[in-house]
């Protein structure tokens, strides 16, 4: 099983969430992330925050005719640590099937 | 910002792959061109082949259009592919095939070309739509 590793960070439900669909595409909106997480915009700029500042996300804003929308992406170290964490997860549930 | 030391129950773990897993599929759904807007595709790929005429200007235009307007909603989805090699390949080689189609037909003389070329087009398109949705399902299944 390949290698893994326990992230905190990463673990918690709303942040699990957002790294999840990060991980399965290239980039995604705010506002995408907001409608699947159904939360308020603060509540996922707090978390959103929190990814930044451990760089696993990374934002950058662009101009559309209707405002400013922000794209969000996992960094490579998010996608490393995600990748970890969710070996570990499996490892865990592999682990409580087969005792050893 | 890990903690190597955390310990976590089976079951919450087990709970944590399905958020995931239910979190990529959402991922992938939304990364997928609409049925309708694949079908509008497919007619309009075959109209501006067959349109081509004898002289003067062809549907070239529409086709630019077109293509710009398919990048626009694939943006306006709010979620972009890890990879855009998908929609390079299908503007690449439509493009090729409507110089190609031009060529036969005006230079070339062949009359049946655009129908033929029409009928190329489409199909390539929507079988390159159907194998973009049979990867989806299957990166889906590899999820988590």
């Amino acid at each position: 099983m390949p290698k893994g590793k326990f992230d905190e960070l990463i673990h918690a439900p709303n942040r699990l969430k957002i790294c999840a669909l990060l991980a399965a595409v290239k980039e995604s909106e705010f506002r995408v992330i907001r409608e699947e997480l159904d939360v308020s915009d603060s509540v996922l700029s707090k978390q959103i925050k929190l990814l930044e500042e451990a760089n696993y996300v990374q934002s950058r804003k662009v101009n559309v005719i209707t405002g400013k929308v922000t794209w969000l992406s996992l960094t490579k170290t998010g996608r490393k640590a995600f990748s970890e964490h969710i070996n570990e997860l499996q490892r865990i549930t592999e682990l409580s099937k087969n005792p050893l | 910002m890990s903690d190597e030391n955390e310990e976590i129950s089976a079951e919450e773990a087990s709970e944590a792959l399905t958020k995931v897993k239910e979190m990529q599929q959402a991922g992938q759904e939304r990364t997928e061109i609409p049925s309708w807007l694949a079908t509008l595709w497919v007619v309009l790929i075959f109209a501006i082949f067959a349109g081509i005429q004898p002289e003067g200007t062809n549907g070239g235009l529409y086709l630019l259009i077109g293509i710009a307007a398919y990048v626009i909603v694939e943006r306006q989805q709010g979620i972009a592919r890890k990879s855009t090699l998908l929609t390079a390949l299908v503007i690449f080689i439509i493009t090729a095939l409507y110089l190609a189609t031009v060529y036969l037909y005006r230079i070339q003389g062949l009359s049946f070309a655009p129908y033929i070329g029409g009928v190329i087009g489409a199909t390539t398109y929507h079988l390159i739509y159907l194998a973009s949705k049979r990867k989806h399902s299957t990166s889906n299944d590899e999820a988590a």
